[in-house]
């Protein structure tokens, strides 16, 4: 077990920049997860990590000795691969203990270290199997043997889940949560799922086009967003985005009301002349059980869960396109915790408590508040 | 309304229709050229035929040409000597072959033009290839005793045909120039299935270089490997045309394999019942090789 200290790691491939300066202390134990859309340079940072790919410039360290140019074998690391990268020549018990193996470590301590790690993992009785005759789930369990094995000074976990249908995906999540906790082992995950990222992480690090967006723990990723896209990308349904502008004193319109917010009139001016104010309200802070602003729509279409239902309606004057067309187009949605039958078309009043409205400046989708 | 046609293949009882009428011209001219020379050949093999003529009386049923052949020093010597050069040139072919395929499977500038050099060899016909291999090897002019003196291995030319192992090696040598890019190009092909993070995870592991050829590379070539080497042994076995243009099977017989005896049994001794023994006996040879090979080598593993 490590700290990993990564210090402006960047990668170009020619005039691409794939990955910018990338800095992040990673403390002993920690469970960090790199997430973001594909291209964001989420997975060549954990390439450069592990010693796959030659980072561009900048050092990284782990537990102190610098790894940089260290050959992945020597920088005590495991990685779960996505597709699991299991030998399909080998058996279960063979392909635990491959790493040991190329150590040059006597058969009896490999035997002993694997038939520990598949007690752990629960695999026992599938040691002698080939990967062909496991299922998904298992061939996962087999794949985070092979690296708990090892007892190395870090994971790192490419997307590891992303091969299991949706069911699985929950149960193995909780399950490599629970690995983590047990044994402790500095982890980085890499994935593309929000959901993953939000359950999973001790710290998330929210990745776009090669550039850190923010680090942060999840709650403080929910709660405080420092810009657009990360409050776009956290969040089920995603956050609405309303196109608004600024009232009177410390304050914006909202559905023809005067919200007041906690931010300053000159700021609400400025950020108004730079590229207009966005105001973002979570699906679930909208209810209908009145109390902070109100307003009146139309739904025009809802969906059910059984336990809750998902409200769209038209955002009308206040309708954003900033992000992409796609996210103008559904417009706004409310997750509503309501159990009476709501019809689409009619009328529906709403509320929103004013202090959970984020509010972002148009062009450079810094948050505000 | 429509007419119906008169024979509708799209009508899903007639599938299949469609499928054997495609098949039928193949199956036809295989069975004309090849299902009925081999009938014919084992028919003879049972007979003492000197001379096969069209619509000459049949020879009484007899077992004396697998009993002659059985008995003969020379026939056994020649099943040694095909042994041998299958053994060696399917080795020679495949260790070449894998390391060639390795080399270019690479990433390098002019990886194409190296790729296209490794396969060149089996684009040259083989009688031209020989022909050129023969004058390589001349033992007057040939530019391999010039090099065996330059290099200090001989003090004079070598008389490569005269001397009953160099022939052997000159004919295996010739044999696996023109066979190993065969096994390039299918290890090549086999290479880039291969996924690329089953090396990235044993890098990971910290296995070297020669581990992950020893316990990725080649494990997961098996299947490929397996069925490539079974074509390799057929076509040594069957290869008529090196040796042949190269020494006609000697010096004192040291390069006779059993497709060059059963050609000279036919058509140099005139002996066409003893030569179709021979060709059934090679037949049979191969069907077992290929079988037990195949039954080991192609077991699926994904």
């Amino acid at each position: 077990m490590a700290s990993i200290s990564i210090q402006n790691v960047y990668k170009n491939y020619g005039a691409l920049n794939v990955l910018r300066e990338f800095s992040l202390e990673i403390e002993d134990g920690e469970f960090v997860v790199l997430v973001g859309p594909s291209g964001c340079g989420k997975s060549t940072m954990l390439k450069i990590l592990a010693g796959l790919e030659p980072a561009s410039g900048g050092r990284i360290l782990i537990g102190g000795r610098d790894v940089t140019d260290l050959a992945p074998g020597d920088r005590d690391i495991a990685m779960v691969f996505q597709n699991y990268a299991l030998y399909p020549h080998l058996t279960v018990r063979d392909n635990i203990g491959f790493g040991l193996k190329m150590r040059g470590i006597p058969a009896a301590e490999i035997r002993r270290r694997v038939d520990e790690a598949a007690r752990i993992l629960a695999v026992e009785h599938l040691l002698d199997r080939r990967p062909k005759q496991l299922s998904g789930g298992q061939r996962q369990r087999v794949a985070l043997g092979r690296a708990i094995v090892r007892e190395p000074q870090a994971f790192l976990m490419d997307e590891p889940l992303s091969n299991l249908d949706a069911k699985l995906r929950v149960h193995m999540r909780a399950e490599i949560s629970a690995l983590h906790k047990r044994i402790g082992v500095t982890t980085i995950y890499v994935t593309h799922d929000q959901i993953e990222a939000m359950t999973m992480a001790d710290r998330v690090v929210i990745m776009k086009d090669g550039l850190i967006q923010q680090i942060a723990d999840p709650d403080t990723l929910f709660q405080k967003p420092k810009n657009l896209f990360v409050a776009s990308f956290i969040g089920s349904p995603g956050m609405n985005f309303l196109s608004t502008a600024p009232a009177d004193g410390a304050a914006i319109k909202l559905f023809g009301k005067k919200v007041p917010v906690n931010v300053s009139a000159d700021r609400l001016k400025q950020a108004h002349s730079n590229g207009g104010i966005v105001a973002g309200i979570r699906p679930e802070y909208i209810s209908t059980e009145g109390g902070g602003t109100e307003f009146i729509v139309r739904p025009s279409l809802i969906e059910s869960l059984g336990s809750e239902k998902y409200v769209y309606f038209d955002a009308g004057e206040h309708t954003f396109s900033g992000l992409n067309d796609e996210e103008a187009r559904k417009g706004l949605i409310a997750r509503l915790a309501h159990s009476s039958p709501l019809a689409e078309g009619e009328e529906l009043k709403l509320s929103f408590d004013p202090a959970r409205v984020h509010l972002f400046e148009g062009r450079s989708g810094e948050a505000l508040n | 309304m429509r007419k119906r046609k008169l024979i509708d293949l799209a009508r899903p009882s007639r599938q299949h229709w469609l499928g054997y009428i495609l098949l039928a011209p193949a199956v036809i001219l295989v069975a004309a050229i090849i299902a009925y020379p081999l009938l014919i050949s084992i028919d003879i093999s049972f007979q003492d035929v000197k001379l096969p003529r069209m619509g000459a009386a049949r020879k009484p049923f007899t077992l004396e040409n697998y009993q002659d052949l059985f008995s003969s020093p020379e026939f056994w010597h020649t099943c040694w000597v095909t042994l041998k050069l299958v053994v060696v040139v399917t080795t020679a072919c495949l260790a070449v072959g894998l390391a060639t395929a390795l080399l270019v499977n690479n990433r390098f500038r002019g990886r194409r033009i190296a790729r296209l050099a490794v396969a060149l060899p089996w684009a040259v016909p083989e009688v031209i290839a020989t022909v050129i291999f023969a004058w390589i090897f001349d033992s007057s002019f040939g530019l391999m005793g010039w090099l065996f003196i330059k290099l200090g291995l001989a003090n004079q030319m070598v008389a490569w045909f005269s001397d009953t192992t160099a022939a052997f090696w000159v004919v295996a040598t010739t044999m696996v120039w023109k066979g190993y890019p065969f096994v390039s190009i299918m290890c090549l092909a086999g290479l880039q299935s291969i996924p690329e993070d089953f090396y990235n995870a044993a890098k990971v592991d910290g296995a070297s270089a020669l581990q992950r050829l020893r316990w990725i590379t080649i494990p997961s070539l098996m299947p490929v490997l397996g069925v490539t080497m079974v074509l390799v042994v057929l076509w040594v076995f069957r290869d008529f045309s090196i040796i042949k243009v190269l020494t006609d099977g000697g010096p004192l017989k040291a390069t006779q394999t059993l497709s060059i005896m059963t050609y000279n049994e036919a058509f140099g001794f005139f002996k066409f019942g003893y030569a179709s023994a021979v060709g059934v006996i090679t037949l049979l040879l191969c069907v077992i090789a290929s079988m037990a090979m195949l039954g080991r080598g192609s077991k699926a593993m994904y």
